[in-house]
């Protein structure tokens, strides 16, 4: 069997368990609580493990691994920066916003402030951000398939991005949230036994000696001891701490993670789930180290960057090379796996970031600024959510055969950038900011998205010479990661935005928020299950 | 969970708190001494942690763009300054997650309980003499 048809059968394996999972929990979707937030009633742990699984991406996954084999060192500062990300996230986000919201990132930022115009801006930031993400994996997907299918040709791409949208809109569509969550649990615990089993075998190729593995890869590489040092990706200092800025400050700005806090009863399984999380997403980046300077010295830096010049199959082929190389079986069925578990971590990261968009959407544009909060029907906002799933999928679908030939790791830094700089400094004014106004928030989230998005165009991935256009003359900005200006910008935007206007803030909703927030006092509870509700692999036949 | 606890009537939307409740929560505050109490707690706390882990994470990427040369010596082996201060990141990481979860259970878990009882029985009460 080539390895074509073993990556067909087991990604073909992989779409039928969830389509599965899809179904059972279309079954248990009744309410909108149901469908935006799995009824609250995901355990502490399970939403640990949903959370690893809706975060590790293919950036994670294809892309960090690619920077370190072509990098070495300066690629797993993406490792380090994603995981201490988890910190900001646990100590000043998590338990706040799961006491104080009900459906979106935009409940908290609202809470105290007129809602039409600070749902607006805040949806169109949800929305926004989660596209440029869906983008980068989408892009990952691509490059999957063409290496696979051994196609040289673009369609092969654009089919499997295609593919991955159609799949996304029927995960959300039909499962909600309760769908979402169990694909990703099954996604997460693939990916780790994958990466697990991926660095064991690299290790053995080593005699277990990790200086094995990095001298090898230091030599591999034709940099020598330089590999194993930083400067071979980033030479500025600026630019390091703006990427690391960026990537510690923008999970917490992250739509598509801060929504999972919802789907747990109460603030202290959220507390529980991040600290769920950081173990796996740790163990998860530490790993990488195995996975990108064991295909450094085992792959090869020429074989990478022929597959995908950006360097996004390293892993893969990695598990070809392990495997018995091309052509021999043992090659075929393991890169077919590895393959088979990036998918999978594509269309769990590309299903929670269309329910974060299509929930965002529904519940803070359609019910609470088109109809004003008069919706007395919530099955009317999921319809619409359903309807929005559809149309994300497709402007993704559309938007991501524009973008392929990047590197995910580096598209999903953008994202990250953008996050930190729109979401973050109005989600924490509005938790600790007393002041703080409804201009201030509508300011810092506009100034923060289109700020940072603006910084990316005149930067030198899209303008000047490495770039996309006016390749002729030098990019106007300076830096890849917009991060060190456009976060202290959007920091700057909120308080001034606050400072210059007029209006007074309003303290008795700040104190009302406040208690919510750290006592739980009001905050919204978990449905009562329905009757049949139990573990997808105890599905009832009834 | 406690079914038979009050259910609030809120908002269909916006999820916000209860006028009940809304009240009691707002006079509880710069009033309420354990509410004062949970305040200062949680601020004494996460401010300096999040200064930590913040400076620590920083300085990372601040001495992989200054001192590419100490980050590249090597310790053990093949093993970098710079390879092992990425991997301390991580332990730090483990070791703030679990301090973090230790405190909260242990000096905010009990006081917020205490208080969300006392506030929504003071909500109770105001309800039964309206009737």
């Amino acid at each position: 069997m080539s390895h074509e048809t073993l990556s067909l059968t087991l990604f073909v394996v992989f779409v039928v368990i969830t389509l599965g999972i899809t179904i059972w929990a279309s079954r248990q979707t009744r309410t909108a609580v149901d469908f935006y937030s799995a009824g609250r009633r995901i355990k502490g742990w399970q939403n640990g493990v949903a959370i690893s699984g809706d975060y590790m991406s293919a950036a994670s996954f294809l892309g960090i691994a690619g920077l370190i084999s072509l990098f070495g060192y300066d690629g797993f500062l993406y490792s380090v920066g994603w995981l201490v990300a988890y910190l900001t996230v646990l100590i000043l986000i998590a338990e706040l916003l799961r006491n104080s919201g009900k459906y979106t990132m935009a409940d908290v930022l609202a809470y105290r402030m007129r809602q039409r115009p600070v749902r607006s801006a805040a949806a169109l930031s949800t929305v926004g951000v989660s596209i440029v993400y869906l983008i980068a994996q989408m892009v990952g997907a691509g490059a999957l398939v063409k290496l696979l299918l051994g196609l040289e040709g673009d369609t092969a791409a654009i089919l499997a991005i295609a593919g991955v949208g159609v799949l996304m809109i029927v995960y959300v569509t039909f499962g909600g949230m309760i769908g979402t969550t169990w694909v990703q649990i099954v996604k997460a615990v693939l990916l780790m036994a994958g990466t697990v089993l991926l660095s064991f075998l690299v290790l053995t190729k080593f005699g277990f000696s990790m200086n094995k593995m990095f001298a090898d890869a230091a030599t591999a590489s034709g940099k020598g001891d330089a590999f194993l040092a930083p400067g071979l990706r980033f030479t500025s200092t600026i630019e390091l701490v703006s990427l690391g800025l960026a990537l510690v400050l923008g999970t917490a700005g992250l739509p598509h993670i801060l929504i999972r806090f919802y789907t747990v009863p109460t603030a202290q399984a959220a507390r529980r789930s991040v600290i769920w999380a950081i173990g796996i997403i740790g163990s998860f980046y530490i790993l990488t180290t195995f996975l990108g300077f064991g295909a450094a010295a085992l792959v090869g830096q020429e074989r990478i960057k022929e597959a995908d010049a950006a360097g996004n199959m390293a892993g893969p082929l990695l598990a070809q090379s392990i495997g018995g190389g091309e052509g021999s079986f043992g090659g075929d069925l393991f890169l077919a796996f590895i393959a088979a578990v990036a998918f999978a971590t594509i269309l769990a990261v590309v299903a929670g970031l269309t329910i974060t968009a299509s929930s965002s959407f529904a519940h803070d544009f359609y019910a609470n600024v088109m109809r004003r909060g008069q919706e007395r029907d919530e099955g009317a906002e999921v319809r619409v959510a359903r309807i929005t799933a559809l149309v994300i999928g497709a402007i993704a679908i559309v938007l991501a055969s524009f973008a392929r030939g990047q590197n995910v790791a580096f598209l999903v830094g953008l994202a990250f950038a953008v996050a930190a700089s729109a979401n973050l400094p109005t989600i924490l004014f509005s938790l600790y900011w007393k002041r703080f106004t409804t201009s201030g928030a509508v300011t810092g989230i506009l100034v923060g998205l289109f700020g940072s998005l603006l910084l990316v165009v005149i930067g030198p991935n899209v303008m000047g010479p490495k770039g996309l256009i006016f390749t002729g003359s030098e990019p106007l900005f300076p830096l890849e990661n917009p991060g060190i200006v456009s976060i202290p910008l959007g920091f700057a935007a909120a308080w001034l935005g606050t400072m210059l206007s007029r209006e007074p803030a309003s303290e008795e909703m700040y104190d009302e928020l406040r208690v919510r927030s750290l006592t739980g006092l009001g905050a919204e509870e978990a449905e009562v299950a329905p009757a049949r509700a139990s573990a997808p692999a105890t599905r009832s036949t009834s | 969970m406690a079914n038979d606890r009050h259910v609030p009537s809120r908002s269909m939307t916006t999820g916000r708190m209860s006028e009940e409740e809304a009240l009691t929560a707002t006079e509880a505050v710069g009033k309420d001494p354990e509410m004062i109490e949970l305040e200062r707690r949680h601020s004494r706390f996460i401010w300096p942690a999040t200064a930590f882990f913040l400076i620590y994470y920083m300085a990372l990427n601040v001495l992989a763009g200054t001192s590419p040369d100490l980050m590249g010596r090597k310790l053990f082996g093949e093993f970098t300054f710079g390879y092992l201060f990425a991997l301390s990141q991580f332990v730090m990481a483990f070791v703030v997650a679990w301090v973090y979860s230790r405190w909260a259970a242990r000096r905010m878990d009990p006081l917020a309980a205490d208080l969300r009882e006392k506030l929504h029985g003071q909500q109770i009460k105001e309800k039964e003499v309206d009737r």
